[in-house]
């Protein structure tokens, strides 16, 4: 906890009060068109404006606890990259779905979740890509009668 | 009393018929399986099985989700005392004089104990449920709306109590996902919320689509950042006969685990990880040479293990008497009844006692079937640890994907599912857990709409909330709780609880 060497570094306290503000602002302009109504009858922005008053109290306290108190959150280190690749397969999958029909969008999905976990070895993602596929169709589309197209 | 009986015989005439013992039978070995495997927990399972159970009958859908999180607690006890690692998050404490069991050569008694012990404590919590469910539904039925709004407050302020980690950033976390359950058209005025003009949002966002992105998704990238580590180096599990000893120092420690599991579960927030730790803790407390504990102590294992089952039976009261979910697991729980256009409540008792009833015999029937599968097919299971991470991974997320996609076929879930997991995983490393925020995406529309309808029915006073015998009591409890969280000597304490092996 107390393992930070220099005072200017992001912590996890600060990030999360900042996310708090940016969503209690976000709440805050979303909510703005819409009707506070009154306390008979609260109207739909009553809700958001409470939560939106909500994070942003909370967003500063966490702020705050680190900028004055004595001891300070952990200090936020970048993630590694890579794993986002997984991520990336999910996005690959969706886009390619619909064009391309579920074998590939499924094959492009594996192919990169093994890139995202380390070094991939090509026949080892080949018969897991085959072993999974055809496990998702027969669970999926034959046992659950799921209307997914299988090919372009 | 006969009335008491019939129930059960209700329940067990309909856990029994076929399809749902097939069910049952398939979410306690799922269970099982992904308690052993570490790097995947029940919510996350639970999430990604939800688009299935749309096409299953209602009843058999619950029967096997729930099975799923008590058949964990099984699974997790297997590893954490065979490889010192626990698969569940539950069963940490089962690693410390579980694993210095199987160091001993004594695993396999160590295994039994640990299942003898669950399904003792899930027996009674299913008695206990029987018993309590009656009575509580009545209670609930007197609610009013602004009852409602205070039990709900009091819920959830209750579940950041108890949660590990920062009470503040709960809190928030809470109010995120209230602030992400507005999203959609407003069922009270038909005003469009957040929406951003998306004709996806218009129903509001997806509780499936954000689940499988928050636990499912967030939870792999996790695990990929951190690199999840396993040696198969399984210890050998030798006899699994306690000994005349063994039982006499375990047997009051299941007892007592089994009554602390039972009332720690049937709180907000509390459930399975709670009341292991706390039982770990008092086994320690009332133990005379409290030494033994680390190096094997059987009780250290026996109350644990006890406690965290009944803790994972009983926290499945609220949901079902008053509709409240009490934690995450119960929050993904009411998702699956929402899909099949059941609304928790009071009312499932009367309208669907076939499902009540139904839902609850099968727990016995699954401790049952648990038992089996895990002492004499433990062999099975214990080569499931071979299994390396970098199959599992691929798998997980395949089966992400294709359950976000095939909920209504389309793109934008999956695209939404893919966010979800990147906010997830952001907030999990800034030390927001997600589980807060999904109990605040379910609990958020009731309690709007409760306050809505309690201030519309005191005509705009807000005095209502207190003028209300059951709503005051609530509310001067959330009041205590906040005030309990904002003493910093009793937050000191709550960390001993939950690092109860730091000597």
């Amino acid at each position: 906890m107390a393992e930070h060497k220099t005072g200017s570094k992001l912590t996890a306290n600060i990030l999360s009060g900042a996310f708090f503000l940016v969503v209690a602002a976000g709440l805050y302009y979303g909510a703005r068109p819409l009707s506070m109504g009154t306390n008979f009858q609260p109207g739909p922005g009553y809700m958001p404006m409470v939560i939106a008053a909500l994070m942003f109290a909370l967003g500063i306290a966490l702020i705050l606890q680190d900028l004055l108190g004595k001891t300070r959150s952990e200090v936020w280190e970048a993630p590694k990259l890579r794993p986002f690749l997984a991520v990336a397969g999910i996005v690959g999958f969706a886009l390619l779905i619909e064009p391309l029909g579920f074998v590939a969008a499924a094959f492009v999905l594996i192919v990169l979740a093994c890139i995202a976990y380390g070094r991939i070895r090509p026949v080892e993602v080949l018969l897991l890509s085959a072993v999974l596929i055809i496990a998702c169709i027969l669970i999926f589309v034959v046992g659950l009668g799921q209307r997914i197209a299988l090919l372009p | 009393m006969t009335d008491l009986l019939a129930n059960i015989a209700l329940g067990f005439g309909v856990a029994v018929t076929p399809v749902n013992l097939f069910y049952c039978l398939l979410g306690v070995t799922l269970g099982t399986m992904i308690g052993i495997l570490p790097g995947i927990g029940p919510s996350a399972t639970v999430a990604l099985l939800l688009p299935i159970t749309y096409t299953m009958p209602d009843t058999a859908a619950l029967i096997m989700l729930a099975g799923i999180f008590y058949g964990a607690q099984y699974g997790g006890s297997t590893t954490a005392i065979l490889v010192n690692l626990p698969g569940e998050s539950s069963s940490v404490v089962t690693c410390i004089d579980g694993y210095a069991m199987a160091r001993q050569g004594r695993a396999g008694v160590a295994l039994a104990t640990a299942a003898l012990g669950s399904f003792f404590a899930g027996t009674v919590a299913t008695v206990l449920i029987v018993v309590v469910a009656k009575p509580l539904s009545a209670v609930a039925l007197a609610f009013g709306p602004a009852d409602y709004f205070s039990l709900v407050i009091f819920g959830l302020l209750f579940a950041v109590f108890l949660s590990s980690g920062s009470p503040v950033k709960a809190v928030g976390m809470v109010a995120f996902g209230i602030a992400l359950s507005l999203v959609g058209i407003d069922p009270t005025s038909g005003e469009q919320r957040f929406t951003f003009g998306m004709a996806e949002l218009f129903d509001g966002i997806d509780f499936v689509v954000l689940a499988i992105g928050l636990l499912g998704v967030s939870e792999i990238l996790f695990n990929l950042q951190q690199g999840v580590e396993r040696d198969a180096g399984a210890a050998k599990t030798g006899s699994l006969m306690p000994t005349r000893q063994d039982f006499k120092q375990a047997f009051p420690a299941v007892l007592r685990g089994t009554a602390l599991g039972s009332f720690l579960g049937v709180l907000p927030g509390g459930g399975a990880i709670m009341s292991s730790f706390a039982s770990y803790a008092l086994e320690r407390k009332i133990a005379k040479d409290p030494s033994r504990f680390g190096k094997g102590a059987i009780e250290g294992l026996a109350g644990p293990e006890s406690a965290n089952n009944a803790g994972a039976q009983t926290s499945f009261i609220p949901l079902l008497t008053l509709g409240i979910p009490a934690n995450g697991l119960m929050a993904l729980m009411v998702g699956a009844m929402m899909i099949q256009g059941i609304t928790p409540g009071p009312e499932v008792m009367q309208s669907r006692p076939d499902l009540f009833w139904g839902l609850i015999a099968s727990m016995w029937v699954g401790n049952l079937l648990l038992l089996v599968l895990n002492l004499p097919l433990i062999g099975i299971w214990v080569r499931l640890l071979g299994i390396p991470y970098r199959f599992l991974c691929p798998a997980i997320l395949m089966f992400c994907a294709i359950g976000a996609y095939g909920l209504s076929y389309s793109v934008a879930d999956v695209l939404f599912c893919a966010v979800f997991g990147i906010v997830g995983f952001f907030l999990r490393k800034i030390g927001c857990e997600p589980a807060p925020l999904v109990l605040g995406f379910v609990l958020g529309p009731l309690l709007e709409q409760n306050m809505r309808l309690g201030l519309l029915i005191s005509q705009g006073s807000f005095s209502t909330f207190v003028t209300h015998p059951i709503s005051a009591t609530l509310l001067a409890l959330s009041g205590m709780v906040v005030i309990m969280m904002a003493m910093p000597a009793i937050m000191r304490r709550r960390e001993v609880v939950f690092q109860g092996d730091d000597d």
